[in-house]
């Protein structure tokens, strides 16, 4: 089983537990009325890789989103292996705020340590009604490529694109992770060599 | 000048131990599970979760053949493990009697403390595990403090990392009684036959189901010695401080008992009081702490303060809105009042104070019903401010130094990060946190507490947690740091002289001789002493200038040593013996192999000339 740190960035309110406990217990509470504590959650997804199957944990951090904690935000993405930046389509300078959250991340952690992934939540407000939308999915997009992240719209409340943004970067970190191991090993392919001998084996029959 | 040196690729490398410890690591990573912390070499392939009752798991994942246990079955384990083996109970009286060997230079600080219980609890986690695979027995013999050798390989081998340890059990066992122990194991449980062949006899899924089962009761049991180690390590130097007090500290001269002064200090200043457990005294010798959690107090007191001015709502100020269930206020006062007073007075080990930092957690989260982090930290800093319990900060250290890293993981973590991110929070208060009206109205004296932020005063000491993740390695290397010049020397010595010594130098020689050796050399002391290295705090301490002029001392030592090698290289060797540098060996005539050859045994007499001159 592999395991990795995902931490969750992004104003407060924008719906980063939300998106958590969607995953994480497949529920929404529209109202604080959850049961839910905001405690530390886990969820491990399936991966298929070529007909073999992986097993990713996620060890999941929610950050408080308020500006005043801002400074506090690196204890909490340290050591992380992906970050969750959140922002809100419907209100107009959320994108602005993920963006100071993706430049942190770039200059404190680092492009090559870190798979970041831009998520634009409350679709299913801009579904019913358009006119909420107030940060254009083109220019996220653009934004996104620029910046060399992952990009998607979600819902956490209908539970839109949920699975798929964890399962996207499952996939993602799984590459990394496997091309690590294998510059590790110099290209050993992450088999058990069972039939390799051991020399300190003391009951085999060539000692 | 190029510098000539043998390449000295891994610092960890110890060649008694070399073929062992080259497959054991190498299982590690062939194997398909690879836990992201990578300080567990020797957790089997079951041990995905780290045997936690509260802890939060996604859907079960037993499709992937992971044998898990119940709650219950785990509660059950723990209750029938109230106290800790001889054998391991052992162990931490001898860790104990170590300590208080008057070896080390100056008294330690706390991190140089940490850094010592931290290799510990490896060792002791090892231990433990070989222990259990021995069927409760410890064949391989009592370990020892100065030893972190073959016992915890042999236990490293014999796990074999998870499946392949079932298939070739026998590959470890160099003592007789091990041998015995698990043959008895195998014919009963595993094994139709008892046969001495060592060939991979294919195992049914209920075998191997019912071999992950022991392996994971095992992982949990360890669990459950762990947390006995840990309250028996303190609760014993508890004891143990009590009863050396002064007397011991009249012999030899004062740089000798710094650790005795450590141990007694865990003890309150009355010896009348043995129970009376003051975390604050560990922080002793290590002034920034006591520094910090002044200010900190300075900056509490300031907020409370700043509570009564009409101007400054404490609720409004952190963002506590009135949506926020917050229930009864005053049970639920009363409640995290107790968990705190629980953490501070009535709790002795890491691990207990761990159980109540997540108990904090818990309270807060599910009476208060809170949903998101952004309401947690919020109100987790008004009742820090609100109760203001004395010496958390001290408390919160202590948990993060001295609770075993490897466990100090995922939920665990995570409250002890929200604790620690709180805290930060009121340390780093300056006034232009508050509002202009506000800030007007305060008299100066008020103003002062909130100049500037603890961090730009004081720095506490970095705690770097890779350390340990290299095992005995680790704490071997810690070990040197901490104790006197000539150890410190000598394990160089040592190192170098095997390195020096070995064919393998004098290949490695050949194939690349282009690294400057001042690198190695300065990465391995920085590895080393890497806790004082990376501390600002020890800038003007005599422990940094003398570890300072122990690395220029070696590495000018170093730096002629290949000054000489390189002169007798060049006036030995002949001009093109690299020019076979590319060639592949199929292609080599005899008259060139025999060049070879005689490059060689060049190579092997300078070599000897290196090592003479050496000597």
């Amino acid at each position: 089983m592999l395991q990795f740190k995902l931490v969750l960035l992004g104003d407060s309110s924008v719906g980063k537990s939300s998106i958590v406990n969607r995953f994480v217990k497949d529920s929404f509470e529209d109202l604080r009325e959850s049961t839910i504590g905001a405690a530390f959650l886990s969820q491990t997804i399936k991966l298929n890789d070529n007909g073999k199957e992986v097993i990713v944990k996620f060890e999941i951090w929610d950050t408080a989103g308020q500006e005043r904690y801002k400074s506090l935000a690196p204890m909490y993405y340290r050591n992380a292996n992906a970050a969750l930046v959140v922002y809100d389509i419907t209100e107009l300078d959320s994108l602005n705020k993920a963006k100071t959250w993706v430049e942190e991340l770039k200059n404190k952690v680092g492009d090559d340590n870190i798979v970041i992934y831009l998520v634009g939540n409350k679709l299913d407000v801009c579904e019913k009604d358009s006119s909420k939308r107030l940060v254009s999915l083109e220019g996220a997009k653009e934004y996104a490529k620029e910046q060399g992240l992952l990009f998607i719209e979600t819902s956490a409340k209908t539970g839109a694109n949920i699975k798929e943004t964890f399962q996207e970067i499952g996939e993602k970190l799984y590459d990394i992770k496997k091309t690590e191991v294998n510059t590790d090993l110099d290209g050993n392919t992450g088999e058990i060599e069972i039939s390799k001998p051991s020399t300190n084996d003391t009951t085999s029959c060539c000692s | 000048m190029k510098l000539f040196t043998p390449p000295i690729t891994n610092p960890n490398f110890d060649p008694a131990q070399s073929i062992r410890e080259s497959y054991g690591v190498k299982a590690v990573f062939q194997k398909p599970v690879i836990v992201q912390n990578e300080s567990e070499p020797f957790k089997m392939l079951t041990a995905s979760n780290s045997g936690k009752n509260d802890y939060k798991e996604g859907p079960s994942t037993n499709t992937s053949g992971v044998v898990k246990l119940t709650k219950e079955e785990i509660a059950e384990i723990w209750k029938n493990t109230q106290e800790l083996p001889m054998e391991l109970s052992s162990m931490i009286d001898d860790f104990i009697t170590d300590l208080k060997e008057p070896k080390y230079a100056k008294p330690l600080s706390i991190v140089e403390l940490s850094s010592l219980f931290q290799a510990f609890y490896i060792k002791f986690d090892k231990f433990a595990f070989q222990y259990l695979s021995n069927g409760g027995s410890s064949a391989a013999g009592a370990p020892t403090n100065t030893s972190s050798g073959g016992t915890f390989f042999n236990a490293k081998e014999t796990l074999s990392s998870g499946l392949s340890g079932i298939f070739a059990r026998s590959r470890s066992g160099s003592n007789t009684n091990n041998l015995r122990g698990r043959r008895n194991r195998r014919s009963s449980s595993l094994f139709s036959s008892d046969s001495n062949n060592n060939a991979t006899q294919m195992l049914t899924p209920e075998e191997i189901g019912q071999m992950m089962r022991v392996n994971e009761i095992n992982n949990v049991t360890i669990d459950r010695y762990l947390e006995l180690c840990e309250n028996a390590i303190f609760k014993k130097l508890l004891q143990v401080g009590t009863a050396v007090s002064s007397p011991m500290k009249k012999p030899n001269s004062n740089n000798n008992i710094q650790c005795i002064n450590n141990e007694n200090s865990l003890v309150g200043q009355s010896s009348s009081e043995p129970e009376a457990f003051n975390v604050e005294n560990l922080f002793r010798n290590t002034p920034e702490y006591i520094q910090y959690n002044t200010l900190l107090n300075v900056k509490l007191g300031g907020i409370l303060n700043l509570c009564s001015h009409d101007k400054f709502s404490l609720e409004d100020f952190l963002g506590i809105s009135m949506t926020m269930d917050i229930g009864d206020n005053e049970s639920l006062f009363a409640t995290i009042d107790s968990v705190f007073h629980q953490l501070i007075d009535e709790s002795i080990s890491p691990y207990d104070k761990m159980k109540s930092v997540l108990q904090l957690h818990t309270a807060m989260t599910t009476d208060i019903k809170l949903m998101s982090n952004d309401d947690y930290l919020s109100l987790l800093i008004y009742y820090i401010i609100m109760l203001n319990p004395q010496n958390l900060f001290f408390n919160c250290e202590y948990i993060k130094l001295f609770r075993y890293r490897k466990k100090l993981v995922e939920n665990e973590l995570y409250a002890l990060t929200n604790l620690d991110a709180a805290l930060t929070f009121i340390g780093s208060l300056t006034l232009e946190d508050f509002s202009e009206d506000l800030v007007a109205e305060l008299a100066e004296c008020e103003k002062k507490v909130f100049e500037c932020k603890i961090s730009d005063k004081v720095t506490l000491p970095v705690v770097d947690t890779n350390n340990f993740r290299n095992g005995s390695n680790g704490s071997s290397k810690l070990l040197h740091t901490s104790t006197e010049p000539m150890i410190q020397n000598n394990s160089y010595e040592r190192f170098r002289a095997v390195f020096d010594s070995s064919l393998r130098s004098v290949l490695g020689k050949m194939r690349s001789y282009t690294p400057p050796a001042v690198t190695t050399l300065y990465k391995k002391y920085s590895q080393t002493s890497i806790e004082i290295e990376r501390s600002s705090v020890y800038s003007n301490s005599s422990h940094d200038k003398y570890l300072h002029v122990q690395r220029s001392n070696s590495n000018n030592k170093h730096r002629q040593m290949d000054s000489i090698n390189s002169i007798l290289f060049n006036a030995t060797m002949p001009n093109d013996w690299k020019k076979y540098k590319d060639s592949e060996f199929d292609n080599l005539k005899i008259t060139e192999l025999k060049e070879i050859f005689d490059i060689y045994q060049k190579l092997i007499s300078k070599n000897e000339q290196c090592s003479n001159y050496n000597l």
